[in-house]
């Protein structure tokens, strides 16, 4: 028990380290390339939006448009790198509607990806459980015409499909091929 | 249908492929009892003058005397020839067949009611007594004893009424059934006929002083009195008094008649004494001792009775106006006070003690010891059931149709009459003992219900020559094991390949009474089967067993049978290709008729453990297929977040492909 706990304080304490450590490198990367950063935080305002707005664990649909929106604003992030920086240029790339109609649009299209997949997928899900249940069928009737009604019977009276009345399952031959 | 001598082909019926009998020609005149006479030719000399008696089923021939009264070659004795067990056209059954020597005369009396010139006790001393006792003394060296010496049971072996005399069949049905009342001894003629039992030399003995009175007479000595009436006559005077009236004889005669129709089995002459009489030897003639009388009668159902043994008969006949008056004491009183005889009157003391201990509360037990006390040599009679020591088996065999015999049988058993009776004999001989022994051993079948055991088993453990009374086994004639899976063949294939159990009570009673190999374990597991397949499955292993055990040949009838009950044992396999090819197997093999090769295919344990392990197999696959529905069932319902979420995890893939690409190609546009 002690081990455990151990363990855990220590878990904590390299974690609480590691996030110190971001904020003084991510402090010190703000400070050093601001202009940068000022660059970035105005081209991919749609990506905060999105982050803001994107609930989900894995906040896909953020990350969809963020890698899109940040490919968007690269060209002109390399043109302020390539021409020496500063902020009048900054400022010059930021009042190009051009350059940020190019930098949104990017943005635009990380969303309408993320929404267009969704149908796609959503059809595929479907046919290809048809397909499944049809072959799961046709096994099942072939099992049935060798053994007969008597293994549906025993089959469906299993613990494993009411998990309720099972206690210790694992290691079953049934449970085995379930897996 | 057999060939003739003559190589015609004819409807007879050869017993032993050797002798044809002749069911068309009925020989009334040589009908013994209740065996019926046909003529029969010896196929390898047709000359030869034979017949055949063919015994009443319930009533089976002595076949095991048969070896050994061949062995006696005496011109005075018919000779048995051989026996067998013959299909019969006339009414479709087996039935046993005795093949005798037939005699070259006619019957020395045509028939028991008939007269005829009455012998000279020269002539009858001469040709009948002289030959007859050889003829004894041969049987009584052999261990065995005729029972059927009568005047209409001896022939003139040759024409006209001068040639030899011989005496005709002994065999042919149960010890003394056949025998008219007049010629057994008392004790034996209160008895049922079926129940009269193998007895011994000195009932020949008796039946032979009887036929000498009748020759002498020309005449039956009883001629036109009922049973009833021979027998009151016979315990009031005495059976030679009763038999010769007034009738004169020399005191040679008389001598030999005094002994051999003695009364008292103990007083009674023996083949010695008869011996030395015949060799020249004068005895005394011994003076029967009456039974003791009353002063004053015992009355009752409207008779008179005297004596002890009179009184005990007449209960037994008026089974329930006798417990009355032994339970009200009249007949107490009647003992003390008219006859007088201590000893009876203690013995009859002894028999209501007993009473007390019983559990039979009809007070049939108590009259049946009362009536042993009266009459300790007289058969054990408990209502209908009357019959000697050594007849009870042979009686519930030849009546085991009769429920009220089984039951007075079973009462008799239970409350041990057999042991009281011993304790009443005054000298019990050591068969006597043997025969209780028997018993004993059989009674703890009695009250035991499983198969195999009970009444039937009763039956054929006590007599040893009972045919097997399966109701299977009704048109056939079974006696010895090696006949038992031939007749069962012929049972099955009356309807061919139908699921029947050939295994009944008697069937397994039979077995276990008859066959050496034991087959408890098998009856257990009948006994004790759940399910019509573990009573298939014993049921066969049981006549694979006799099969095995009696080298029968093929039985393919039976074979069937066995595999259309075993059938419901395909059951047993889950795979149903594998059910229909085991009945297919099952069905092939049958065509062999070797039943051990039935179980082999339909038990074969790895097949079935390995059908079992695959079955268990096609369980889990099932679950799996049916987890997986469940899965898609779940997918189908929730497929728009599903969508969603996997939409979004693609997206952000390609998203992040797509963005990578562009990266690549605007870093190495804008450096080069």
């Amino acid at each position: 028990m002690a081990g455990t706990a151990n363990t855990t304080e220590s878990a904590k304490a390299r974690k609480k380290t590691g996030s110190v450590l971001f904020w003084i490198l991510g402090a010190s990367a703000l400070f050093a390339f601001y202009e940068s950063f000022a660059l970035l935080a105005i081209g991919m305002v749609p990506t905060l939006v999105a982050v803001t707005i994107d609930r989900t664990r894995n906040r896909n649909a953020a990350r969809t448009v963020a890698y899109i929106n940040f490919a968007g604003c690269l060209p002109w992030l390399m043109d302020y790198w390539l021409a020496g920086g500063g902020i009048e240029r900054v400022l010059n790339i930021v009042s190009d509607p051009y350059a940020l109609l190019i930098m949104y649009t990017a943005a635009a299209a990380g969303w309408m990806l993320y929404f267009a997949l969704r149908p796609v997928v959503s059809a595929y899900l479907g046919v290809a459980a048809e397909i499944k249940e049809v072959q799961l069928k046709r096994r099942q009737a072939q099992i049935v015409d060798v053994w007969g009604a008597p293994v549906r019977e025993e089959a469906e009276a299993s613990d494993l499909l009411n998990p309720g009345r099972a206690d210790d399952r694992e290691g079953t031959p049934a449970a085995q091929a379930a897996e | 249908m057999a060939l003739s001598p003559t190589g015609d082909v004819d409807d007879s019926v050869l017993v032993n492929g050797r002798y044809a009998v002749h069911p068309d020609r009925a020989l009334v005149d040589l009908d013994v009892g209740p065996a019926r006479a046909f003529a029969t030719t010896e196929l390898r000399d047709a000359s030869r003058p034979l017949f055949a008696l063919l015994s009443d089923p319930r009533y089976p021939p002595r076949f095991d005397l048969v070896q050994i009264i061949r062995r006696i070659d005496h011109r005075h004795l018919v000779r048995v020839v051989d026996w067998g067990v013959i299909p019969w056209p006339t009414d479709h059954t087996h039935k046993a067949a005795l093949v005798l020597e037939r005699p070259k005369g006619a019957k020395v009396l045509p028939s028991l009611s008939a007269e005829i010139a009455p012998f000279k006790e020269e002539a009858l001393i001469r040709r009948v007594i002289h030959p007859m006792t050889q003829v004894l003394s041969e049987c009584y060296y052999q261990g065995i004893s005729h029972r059927n010496i009568r005047p209409d049971n001896l022939f003139y072996d040759g024409a006209g009424d001068t040639a030899p005399i011989m005496l005709g069949d002994g065999l042919s049905s149960p010890a003394g059934i056949a025998q008219a009342i007049g010629y057994e001894t008392i004790d034996c003629g209160l008895a049922d006929p079926a129940g009269r039992g193998e007895g011994d030399s000195r009932n020949d003995l008796y039946a032979l002083g009887a036929t000498m009175v009748a020759l002498l007479l020309g005449q039956c000595p009883f001629r036109g009195m009922s049973d009833e009436e021979i027998l009151a006559k016979k315990m009031e005077l005495g059976s030679y008094h009763a038999m010769l009236g007034d009738f004169r004889v020399s005191l040679t005669v008389m001598e030999v008649l005094r002994g051999l129709l003695h009364d008292d089995v103990g007083e009674r002459w023996g083949i010695d004494s008869l011996n030395k009489w015949v060799g020249g030897r004068r005895l005394s003639p011994k003076q029967q001792i009456m039974p003791a009388k009353a002063v004053r009668p015992l009355e009752f159902a409207g008779a008179e009775h005297y004596t002890a043994r009179d009184v005990a008969e007449g209960f037994s006949r008026h089974w329930d106006a006798a417990i009355g008056l032994v339970t009200d004491g009249t007949m107490d009183n009647w003992l003390r006070r008219s006859l007088a005889d201590d000893n009876r009157t203690e013995a009859v003391k002894i028999a209501k003690e007993f009473d007390r201990n019983s559990i039979d509360a009809s007070k049939d037990a108590m009259l049946a010891r009362v009536c042993i006390a009266l009459d300790p040599s007289a058969p054990l009679r408990l209502r209908d059931f009357r019959a000697t020591l050594d007849g009870v088996g042979q009686l519930v065999s030849s009546r085991h149709a009769d429920e009220t015999i089984c039951d007075l049988f079973r009462k008799l058993m239970r409350e041990n009459l057999l042991a009281f009776w011993m304790d009443m004999r005054q000298n019990p001989s050591p068969d006597h003992f043997r025969f209780v022994s028997q018993y004993e051993k059989a009674r703890p079948y009695l009250d035991r219900p499983a198969i195999g055991h009970g009444i039937e088993r009763a039956i054929y453990d006590l007599d040893p020559t009972s045919p097997c009374r399966s109701p299977l086994l009704q048109n056939e004639f079974v006696v010895t094991m090696d006949q038992l899976l031939p007749a069962l063949e012929r049972a099955a294939a009356i309807n061919p390949g139908n699921a029947v159990n050939l295994v009944d009570r008697h069937v397994a009673a039979f077995i276990t009474a008859r066959m050496k190999a034991s087959i408890v374990s098998h009856l257990r597991e009948l006994e004790e089967a759940a399910t019509p397949i573990d009573a298939a499955l014993a049921s066969t292993r049981i006549l694979a067993a006799v099969q095995d055990n009696t080298a029968t040949h093929n039985a393919p009838a039976i074979c069937a049978a066995a595999a259309a009950m075993l059938e419901v044992c395909a059951e047993r396999y889950y795979n149903l290709s594998r059910r229909k090819v085991v009945v297919t197997e099952l069905k092939k093999t049958a065509k062999a008729g070797i039943i051990r090769d039935l179980l082999t295919v339909i038990d074969n344990q790895d097949d079935l453990s390995a059908d079992r392990t695959h079955y268990q197999f096609a369980v889990s696959e099932y679950v799996s297929t049916l987890l997986q529905l469940q899965r898609l069932d779940y997918e189908r319902a929730n497929r728009k977040e599903l969508a969603k979420e996997f939409g979004a995890q693609i997206s952000s893939l390609v998203s992040g492909v797509v963005a990578t690409v562009a990266v690549l190609v605007i870093v190495l546009v804008k450096l080069f």
